[in-house]
């Protein structure tokens, strides 16, 4: 650096600098809530303004146009004046002006209160509880829309809804659930867990980490919002096909920006997850020796940044074809409506496995500690993980046996469709393998690690018969689909987001949960999952078709039994929910590692320190060698508090 | 600069995290805008996939591409994708300036790049507004407005991008030592270009 070019990369403030004070000034235009609400409306009235003068300027008559208006304004610049007020932007503007950035003072890192949760924090066990008490707020209200349309659906004929409205819950139901439950509550688990596990400070990206939190509660609020848009909810399913998405009322269009928010939260946490895993391993910790959630992670993580971009694309040009009259999916505009169903199932079949191959990683961290014994076949086990992810980008086309797509397509995808019950079979008899003569210990994250293998291989079954033509062409669009997916879905992703959420719960809050009250909410939520769920199989394939508010008489029982079984999983979550709320103000403290498990997350105090680690450990062994003498995972230098106590007892 | 540039270690005084083992030889930022870069290739391939779709799929493609009577500008879009292509050239001198500490080739070859990047950009709403087509008028116009504006939606976050680095290196920033700030936002500008050629020749010329 000579002295004619003073400034490196990053200037500095002196160390004395502080932000001016004055606490009105500050409440109002210092990054925050506040100046997070009046942005959103300063956004939208941007964006409302940019219309109407170029509607004027081109002449285009009506000058209101609310379609236009609300994408503009409500669903692209009102995000953006949210997350630019609450100072997601703050760091990157400075940087760009130009001006000193203001060094890192580690004040965006940790939560000394509650407020701290409602900051753009940079900490990745904030930012991961975030994530998992936003999702569960998510999953509550996805949960009573379901348990609504399930009151609906108790007798045949139309009792408490109209049908747009039933439409628009069944949809929103399925949206919820899929973008702002499953698919952030495992990025939820895994940000709290994966730098933990590796051995790393933090993120490699904690700003952009921060950042893709917040777009999430965009999302959601904007998938719910749809409720009141004139003409109700989107109701065209959460799949959203055109020409049938095209004919909806303006609600559709909420899904249709929703998905781009949630699909970009989604890519820049994969992408983040990328570069965390590849470039801050402590020292020692190769791939081969990397705890299978890290595995998991990373396979997930490339799935999301290659084929997440494609349901974006779909959903753009849907959005087009409403707002800007193009005709990608308009027949009579040259447009070729099949193409939606290749561009949206080219990602939404891989986004089974973004919604399934995280839970593969905690299932596999629950059942190698809860048995005490090493995982069986560890190499495998990753390497069936980028099997699927390899395999998943082949099969997206059985979603269209029946589309009326190319004959010659439906053979090559069946058989690739079959083959990934290969690298999935592998994970489950490994499973099998590693309990086999294990030290088995039923704890509440262990019973929803074993439902989930036992409800899963039931949901890949009966995935084998849907990735068969003929069966296909039988089952498609009856409620047999819907057992199939909700046994994937809710007996496989949900029921090992529950045991992420129990196995690390003592962790993340340094308190430890009732084990009774677990135990409860386990069996409650196996039987009635169950109980709801397996008789659609029967009345499927007895011919009721999905996606119907009004069935033949000759279901009503059925359907009746379905809709009760379905109020008690509905109140299973309940205890869910009071036990972690009552845990976590009062539950007995625990220790670090009250699973005396080997990787890494379980060597620090609970809750963790606010930098993880005092200094970065030095990995020297598999993360999964339970009862093999004298192996070790990692060498810790004892935190300071540990040292003290040596101290004293030396003293 | 001030003594708190330096990470604080020492076990009794402990301000901030430990110093993360850097466990690859590829540098994190540098990672992030190449992955980065890989999902826009997936969002160009869907928007490319929608052009199959309506041009080779679609058993009701018209034969002749445009469709009867519209056409599309070869030459001008060709003199543009000259421009465009030129620019790549001046941002890597930009950049090999900076690494060897030449100050003014630095500025010269960035102020350069924006200023054909901002050529490229306003000759394609030109070509918009004169087109004579809009996109209503058919499939082969919305994959033709798809394709080309998404291109030029990312022409215009790489402006911005070549806008903070002017910003920057007029305020005297960036150094043989430091110029992580020119290199990323020119990897971007790089895979702009590149995309150009591509769009280029399946839109215009195929």
């Amino acid at each position: 650096m000579t002295a004619t070019h003073p400034s490196p990369d990053v200037q500095q403030y002196p160390a004395h600098f502080e932000p001016p004070h004055g606490s009105t000034w500050r409440t109002f235009f210092g990054p925050g809530l506040v100046r997070g609400a009046w942005m959103t409306v300063a956004g939208f009235l941007i964006g409302m303004l940019l219309v109407l003068a170029l509607r004027w300027w081109w002449g285009w008559e009506p000058l209101w146009n609310t379609e236009v208006i609300l994408v503009v304004g409500g669903m692209v610049l009102a995000p953006i004046g949210f997350l630019a007020g609450i100072g997601s932007f703050d760091y990157w503007l400075h940087y760009i002006s130009g001006r000193p950035t203001r060094p890192e003072d580690h004040s965006g890192h940790g939560a000394k209160t509650w407020k701290d949760y409602f900051r753009v924090n940079t900490d990745h066990k904030v930012i991961g509880i975030q994530y998992l008490v936003t999702t569960f707020a998510f999953f509550t209200i996805g949960g009573l829309m379901a348990m609504f349309f399930r009151a609906e659906l108790a007798q045949p004929g139309l009792q408490f809804v109209d049908s747009q409205t039933f439409n628009g819950l069944v949809s929103v139901h399925a949206t919820l659930m899929i973008f702002l439950f499953i698919i952030p509550a495992f990025a939820g688990l895994a940000n709290f867990a994966v730098p933990l596990m590796l051995g790393a400070p933090d993120m490699a990206f904690p700003r952009l980490n921060a950042l893709s939190f917040w777009l999430l509660p965009i999302a959601g609020l904007m998938f719910v919002a749809s409720f009141l848009a004139p003409g109700g909810a989107f109701g065209a399913g959460w799949t959203g096909y055109a020409p049938l998405a095209e004919g909806q009322p303006l609600g559709q269009t909420f899904f249709n920006m929703g998905v781009q928010w949630a699909g970009a939260s989604s890519i820049m946490t994969a992408l983040n997850f990328l570069v965390t895993i590849i470039t801050m391993r402590a020292p020692g910790m190769t791939f081969w020796r990397m705890p299978l959630l890290v595995w998991a992670n990373f396979t997930t993580s490339l799935l999301v940044v290659l084929a997440t971009p494609f349901i974006a694309g779909s959903q753009f040009f849907v959005m087009f074809d409403r707002v800007m009259h193009t005709s990608f999916f308009v027949p009579e505009g040259g447009g070729y409506v099949l193409g939606y169903q290749h561009i949206f199932w080219f990602y939404s079949h891989p986004a089974v496995y973004i919604m399934m191959l995280p839970g593969f990683g905690i299932v596999s961290e629950v059942i190698s500690s809860m048995s005490r014994k090493p995982i069986f076949g560890y190499r495998l086990m990753a390497l069936s993980l980028l099997g699927i992810l390899v395999l998943g980008f082949s099969v997206w086309a059985h979603h269209m046996f029946v589309a009326g797509m190319a004959d010659w397509l439906r053979v090559p995808m069946m058989i690739t469709t079959l083959l990934i019950a290969i690298p999935t079979g592998i994970k489950v008899f490994s499973w099998i393998a590693t309990l086999w003569r294990g030290r088995i210990h039923l704890t509440t994250p262990m019973l929803f690690a074993l439902g989930f293998v036992t409800m899963f291989v039931i949901g890949g079954l009966s995935g084998i018969y849907l990735g068969s033509v003929p069966i296909d062409i039988a089952a498609s669009d009856t409620y047999f689909i819907v057992a199939h997916i909700h046994y994937v879905l809710f007996g496989g992703s949900v029921f090992t987001i529950y045991a992420g959420v129990y196995y690390w719960f003592p962790k993340m809050t340094g308190r430890m949960y009732s084990e009774t009250l677990g135990k409860w909410h386990f069996w409650m939520t196996f039987l009635s999952f169950n109980a709801t769920f397996f008789p659609m199989h029967y009345v499927g394939l007895r011919g009721m078709p999905r996606r119907v508010f009004d069935y033949d008489e000759a279901f009503g029982n059925m359907n009746l039994f379905i809709s009760i079984a379905s109020f008690v999983l509905g109140a299973s979550f309940v205890l869910f929910v009071y036990n972690v709320i009552t845990s976590w103000q009062r539950g007995p403290v625990a220790e670090a590692n009250p699973w005396r498990a080997r990787t890494l997350e379980w060597q620090v105090s609970s809750p963790p320190p606010i930098f993880n680690f005092d200094e970065i450990p030095q990995v020297v062994g598999g993360p999964y060698e339970y009862g093999v003498p004298g192996a070790r995972h990692a060498i810790l230098t004892p935190t300071k508090e540990a040292q003290k106590e040596a101290e004293e007892v030396h003293a | 600069m001030t003594a708190h540039a330096e990470p604080l270690h020492g076990h009794e005084d402990h301000h901030g995290p430990p110093p993360a083992n850097q466990s690859s030889r590829v540098d994190a930022r540098t990672l992030g805008m190449l992955l980065f870069i890989g999902s826009e290739i997936m969002l160009f391939g869907s928007f490319f996939a929608a052009y199959f779709f309506v041009r080779v799929v679609n058993p009701g493609a018209p034969d002749q591409w445009p469709p009867e009577p519209y056409h599309f500008p070869v030459f001008v879009a060709g003199v543009n994708t000259a421009i465009l292509v030129t620019s790549s050239f001046t941002m890597h001198w930009a950049l090999q300036c900076i690494k060897r500490g030449e100050r003014a080739g630095f500025l010269a070859g960035m102020v350069l790049t924006f200023l054909m990047g901002l050529a490229f950009l306003l000759t394609q709403v030109v070509e918009y507004l004169n087109v004579g087509f809009n996109t209503g008028d058919g499939a082969f116009a919305s994959v033709f407005f798809g394709l080309t504006g998404l291109h030029g939606a990312h022409v215009f976050v790489g402006l911005s991008l070549l806008l903070m680095v002017i910003i920057r290196g007029f305020r005297g920033h960036f150094s043989p030592e430091h110029h992580h700030g020119v290199e990323l936002p020119g990897i971007y500008w790089h895979f702009v270009d590149v995309m150009w050629i591509v769009v280029y020749a399946t839109v215009y010329l195929l």
